[in-house]
């Protein structure tokens, strides 16, 4: 099996994906664009303490990540989102989440966040997963630098990130919030031809 | 509007578009800038943009008018990378008569201080071409922190150029106090 289902739509149009996001898979898992048959997933996932120790504050209920998927979806009609759900093999429900944000009109920059469920933290499905969707950013969408903030003590994720290939670029002194407190996070980059 | 004797800076006004476009479009701005709209009306239609931002919380546009200057000769922007502009994006377009006599200085300080003081931001960041001398090291000089340099970030020329990323947190440094 190769790495990526180009699907139906296939990757080599960059505007083709605003119609849709393909569906892309591997052994360990599928790709597909998040649902708003997800919300429950997600809302189950993200109060995880695990996760919510290291992400911005999620929509609070079920109602609020509906119009959030409504918002990623429109946004991606826009050509400025791309918000992927994470299906391990074997399974029906969402299990994480890669986003894509625009940073700039034209899709040029981006920031890339994510979370994964605990229990499949050290299984491959991050590599997997990421190389995917940097695939897609690189290939689809014809990104060209994708960004991605870690706080500085969640080594888990720095390593992850740098097992991606991803370079290191600095250190962005309180950009994030922890139980009430300012956290450093590295700012890692992924570079188009570079990287 | 925020005023020193040097610099006004209020909010974008319609009848702003024409010598803003002209601004964006001269060969010593465009060069350090993201593309602008390409017309006077499209200008006008960014205007009403960030009026709709600003009413909704997460954007706030500044026209820079020096005291010598009939027109806005900058714009200095403020864009919110979080809910509730925990983070915040500065962005830039300045002119040459901005650079002069500490125009550019005295309007750093006003949008800085609207910024932590007003908005409540905690975080603003600042991304400048590395080849953009004068404004790097107008920056260095305002104790503007520089935190990392961003690998190929900025298309110029068909080819992709570093950028620094600066920053200010409040608290922390001096153009950031809460």
């Amino acid at each position: 099996m190769s790495l990526i289902d180009l699907g139906p739509l296939g990757l080599g149009s960059h505007a083709d994906w605003r119609q849709g996001l393909p569906f892309m898979a591997t052994a360990r898992l599928m790709l597909r664009e998040v649902r708003r048959s997800d919300a429950r997933a997600l809302l189950r996932l993200t109060q995880s303490p695990d996760i919510a120790r290291h992400t911005w504050p999620p929509p609070p209920d079920l109602e609020a990540f509906e119009r959030f998927i409504e918002w990623a979806r429109s946004k991606r009609a826009d050509g400025g989102h791309a918000c992927f759900a994470v299906v391990p093999r074997g399974q029906t429900e969402l299990a994480g989440l890669f986003d894509l944000r625009s940073l700039e009109p034209g899709f040029v920059r981006a920031e890339l966040s994510f979370f994964l469920d605990p229990s499949l933290w050290g299984t491959g499905v991050f590599i997997d997963a990421a190389r995917m969707v940097c695939e897609f950013a690189f290939t689809a969408v014809g990104i060209h630098r994708i960004e991605a903030r870690c706080e500085v003590d969640n080594d888990r994720g720095n390593r992850a990130l740098e097992k991606l290939g991803a370079s290191n670029e600095g250190r962005l002194r309180a950009s994030f919030v922890r139980e009430g407190a300012a956290v450093d996070q590295y700012l890692w980059s992924l570079v188009n031809g570079v990287d | 509007m925020l005023v020193t004797p040097r610099v006004v800076l209020r909010e974008l006004r319609r009848s702003d578009a024409a010598s803003l476009w002209r601004v964006s479009r001269s060969p010593e701005v465009a060069r350090d800038s993201w593309p602008g709209p390409p017309t006077v009306d499209a200008f006008e239609a960014f205007i009403s943009r960030a009026w709709r931002g600003r009413a909704e919380g997460k954007y706030a546009c500044f026209a820079s008018v020096s005291s010598n200057q009939p027109e806005p000769t900058g714009l200095f922007e403020l864009r919110s990378l979080q809910p509730s502009f925990f983070r915040a994006e500065l962005g830039l377009l300045v002119d040459a008569p901005m650079w002069e006599n500490g125009v550019f200085e005295d309007a750093m300080r006003l949008v800085c201080g609207f910024a932590f003081r007003t908005v409540g931001a905690r975080r603003v960041e600042i991304r400048v071409s590395v080849a953009h001398a004068r404004c790097n090291a107008a920056l260095e000089r305002l104790g503007v922190q520089k935190e990392a340099v961003l690998r190929a970030a900025f298309p110029q020329g068909g080819q992709f150029e570093d950028q620094y990323l600066w920053s200010l947190v409040s608290g922390l440094d001096p153009l950031a106090a809460p």
